[in-house]
């Protein structure tokens, strides 16, 4: 009988899938495939229930890999029974079904312990209640994207901060669901804010990934496409989208924009749920939080649809590693597949991950010789890293070949070495802020970067003689902002937000230290700060080498890392906390305050305060508005440049090529200067290229904004198409 | 009883009344409006170069994307002179070509009866313009002139 509801669960995707076109069924098609097929499997796997409770994480995860099978089995098998384009139609849903099916009976010789409580569950609806905050972020979104001002989108982003910062304060009095769930609205909230402006799809890499996911879905098969390229061959962009339409009804462009967001909320609540083992309620929501008020958390993530599904895996896969109350059959399968959808879903997380559990290993093993309770090599990690190693090797190289990256990389080591802070100036402590990152420099000196790097790559480029002409000199431009109004104060917040950042870092790194090599402690707590300081090895090569941060962006690495180092940063800050005895409650609310400036900061509600520059989520113009905002009209002119310039040169700014990618996947040239462009290209200018006249361009870890040279392609380019937002210049 | 609300609530803005309500509220609306000007054949564009006065042809699309039929007046204009111009009614979703030629009045070299050669002349350009009036919207091409 207790197994009867996921058969009715099953019976209803079943049933809801023919009128999947009807938003309501598609609301309640998404919510039960996220459920639904993981319950079962992880009922087959044996999982108990008191394990699913502890980390509801593993549901959704669970779910996305039974997903990712049957829409992979479908793409494989289905060309073989007569089905040619099995990811077009239904045949992906069918399968699902049908895998979901035969769990479901392998799960029914199950204990009783390893079902859900479903009534218990479904009884409190007040859970709800939480998410009318990301709605009301989605609102002040699609407001301020349809011209109605940013009036709610501000109230918006006021409520998100209120609810993490009242979270932290009153999690000792709510429950573990409740608080589970309020992190996860502000965590929502925070990505929607930015992941729904605009018609269209809002970033860098998703550009990629929507047209990826989008080609994929109208070829209707996989496997025959995905040979040599690193995108194409992430099952989170394929397969996937194409399954989760079949299912659901939604589009790859919706899913990327609202769904994946929602994946990718529940990242930082595994911090919370593993935080919640070795430290009270509030440091463990102040752990969640402390992801969740990053920007290249709620900004970032939603413009990369391959690592939301990947952070997904990776922190079930982490979860698997670390929950020791698990029996070791159960927990052995778990990690096989959770590493299995990490690898199949993102590359370079995979790639973190490997480095990572290698690294702890070892750990293990050296700690394991010094401490009582701690073997020296743990099976589940060691399976951890050899399914995570073995998989990579055989998905990225075999199966793929799609490990361009990885030998971009291993070249460029070969070449560069490490290339310790390539950009480091001053003092020891900037070099270490800034010595990694890109700089801004002017728009001459970008034009040499650019001369000098066609020399010695594009020897075929050949510049008209008139570009030298000292009329058609670059000039530097900047993007129009507010006044700043509070100047000192705009100072102290950001001089807040990154003593927090800086903060959290060093508290991680000294708690893990701790955890896992203290004498006393249970097991979970050192097995915790053992993966934390692994992670740690590899993020200092990220931060301090050139090298490894062009091949693995420093922030995406350092989030992925956060769901380790804030737990032990909050294990720190809980022990010296308790240690201050009467200073103790100004001291904890001094902390909610600074991740309070921290979120304020990053989100750019405090510039509403100080003056400046507000980001996407609160304005329509300014610099990331310029960068991220695409426009229908942008594509339409992007998709006319791909199909009239054929096989010859297209040039674009570094965010037009952006609307490039997401029309037709077209790779451009992206120094758009005078002395750059070939005399025969074909050029594609944004709404921000030519109707604001600013370009942007980076070489390497230097970035620069600069006119849009119009006087020159005027003089010399004939201006071919023009819809209003975008044109093409050719001669 | 508070997941039913939900459900109702979603699938009732998906009717028609649902929408308007949507769009009364500025939580919907439709696709951006534009129109796309641009030449018919690009890679053609003032590749030969003319020898005296010419009659060029001029070749270019308007595609329709404002959601409504809409009526655009056109003008083909060499330099700042009006050539022609004239009017055309698209359907939403729909494109319209229109092809007309225009005199671009480039200088012949004149002919030395002394050398019984004809004189080089510097090479010039003229700049061909098609512009939809009231929508500020143009594209041009440059015409060489032989010299």
């Amino acid at each position: 009988v207790s197994a009867l509801p996921s058969l009715a669960g099953l019976a209803l995707i079943a049933a809801l899938v023919p009128l999947r076109s009807s938003w309501a069924a598609a609301l309640a098609l998404v919510i039960l495939c996220l459920v639904v097929p993981g319950v079962i499997a992880l009922r087959a796997v044996r999982v108990p229930t008191d394990a699913i409770l502890r980390f509801p994480v593993y549901i959704v995860a669970a779910s996305l890999f039974v997903i990712i099978a049957g829409g992979l089995l479908a793409d494989l098998v289905g060309p073989s029974v007569g089905v040619a384009r099995p990811l077009h139609g239904l045949a992906t849903a069918f399968t699902v079904l049908g895998v979901s099916t035969v769990l479901w009976l392998i799960g029914l010789t199950s204990p009783d312990a390893a079902r859900l409580p479903w009534s218990s569950l479904l009884r409190r609806p007040s859970l709800l209640l939480g998410l009318a905050v990301p709605a009301l972020a989605a609102i002040g979104a699609l407001l301020l994207t349809n011209g109605h001002g940013p009036v709610v989108a501000r109230i918006g982003a006021c409520v998100t901060v209120a609810t993490l910062i009242g979270v932290v304060i009153f999690a000792h009095r709510l429950t573990r669901g409740q608080v589970a769930l309020l992190l996860f609205a502000a965590s929502l909230a925070a990505e929607w804010a930015f992941s729904i402006r605009s018609q269209e799809i809002v970033g860098f890499d998703i550009s990629t990934e929507i047209h990826v996911a989008q080609h994929t879905q109208a070829v209707g098969i996989w496997h025959q496409l995905n040979r040599n390229n690193a995108y194409s061959a992430m099952l989170s962009l394929t397969v996937l989208p194409s399954t989760l339409a079949a299912l659901t009804g939604l589009s790859p462009l919706i899913a990327f924009k609202v769904l994946f967001p929602a994946i990718a909320a529940l990242f930082p609540l595994t911090a919370y749920f593993l935080g919640d083992r070795i430290v009270s309620p509030g440091f463990a929501a102040g752990a969640a939080a402390l992801i969740i008020a990053q920007n290249y958390f709620f900004q970032l993530m939603p413009q990369l649809a391959r690592q939301e599904i990947g952070l997904l895996f990776f922190a079930a896969l982490l979860v698997a590693m670390l929950d020791v109350r698990l029996r070791r059959g159960p927990r052995l399968v778990l990690i096989v597949i959770f590493a299995a959808g990490l690898i199949v879903s993102h590359y370079s997380s995979a790639y973190l991950a490997i480095a990572a559990v290698v690294i702890a290993v070892v750990l293990h093993a050296v700690v394991g010789r010094f401490r009582d309770g701690l073997a020296v090599i743990s099976l589940p990690w060691a399976t951890a890293a050899v399914v995570l190693i073995g998989g990579a090797a055989l998905w990225y190289g075999a199966l793929t070949h799609s490990a361009s990256n990885l030998s971009s990389f291993a070249s460029s080591l070969n070449k560069s070495g490490l290339d310790l802070l390539p950009a480091r100036n001053g003092n020891i402590v900037n070099s270490y802020l800034n010595g990694n990152l890109v700089q801004g420099v002017s728009a001459t000196t970008f034009e040499q970067l650019a001369v000098e790097d066609y020399r010695s790559r594009s020897a075929y480029i050949q510049p008209l003689p008139q570009a030298g002409e000292p009329q058609y000199a670059v000039r530097d431009a900047s993007v129009p902002t507010p006044a700043t109004r509070l100047a000192p104060l705009g100072l102290l917040i950001k001089i807040v937000a990154t003593a927090v950042d800086e903060l959290m870092l060093v508290a991680g790194v000294i708690g893990a230290v701790i955890l896992g090599v203290r004498r006393r402690g249970d097991l979970r707590a050192r097995m915790i700060g053992l993966l934390s300081f692994a992670t740690v090895a590899v993020l200092g090569v990220i931060r301090f080498s050139g090298t490894a941060a062009a091949a693995y962006n420093q922030q995406r690495a350092l989030l992925q890392s956060l769901i380790l180092l804030t737990v032990t940063a909050a294990w720190l800050a809980e022990a010296a906390v308790w240690r201050l005895k009467r200073a103790q409650l100004p001291v904890e609310l001094g902390l909610v305050a600074a991740l309070g400036v921290l979120f304020a900061y990053q989100s750019g509600l405090s510039a509403l305060v100080v003056g400046g520059g507000t980001s996407l989520n609160l304005s329509q113009s300014g610099e990331d508005f310029e960068r991220q905002y695409t426009t229908p009209a942008e594509l339409a002119g992007a998709t006319w440049a791909t199909d009239a310039s054929g096989r010859q040169l297209l040039y674009a700014d570094r965010y037009g090529q952006l609307r490039l990618f997401a029309s037709s996947g077209r790779l451009a040239l992206t120094d758009v200067t005078p002395e750059t462009i070939d005399r025969y290209a074909w050029i594609y200018g944004t709404r921000t290229n030519v109707v604001l006249g600013r370009t942007r361009g980076e070489i390497g870890n230097d970035s620069s904004l600069y006119a849009w040279p119009n006087r020159f392609l005027n003089d010399y380019f004939n201006v071919v198409y023009s819809n209003g937002d975008s044109k093409v210049y050719h001669r | 009883l508070a997941l039913i609300v939900i459900f109702v609530a979603v699938g009732l803005g998906q009717s028609a009344a649902g929408h308007r309500v949507l769009s009364s509220l500025g939580l919907a609306a439709s696709p951006q409006a534009y129109t796309a000007l641009s030449f018919t054949e690009p890679l053609q564009l003032g590749k030969v170069g003319q020898y005296g006065p010419a009659r060029v042809p001029v070749a270019f699309t308007v595609a329709n994307r404002q959601h409504r039929t809409t009526s655009y007046r056109w003008q083909i204009r060499v330099g700042s002179s009006l050539r022609v111009s004239g009017r055309v009614t698209i359907a939403p979703g729909a494109s319209a070509n229109v092809e007309h030629r225009v005199l671009v009045p480039c200088r012949r070299p004149p002919y030395d009866r002394k050398t019984r050669h004809v004189k080089r002349i510097p090479p010039s350009r003229k700049q061909v313009s098609v512009l939809l009036t009231g929508y500020a919207q143009s594209i041009d091409f440059w015409e060489q002139c032989v010299g």
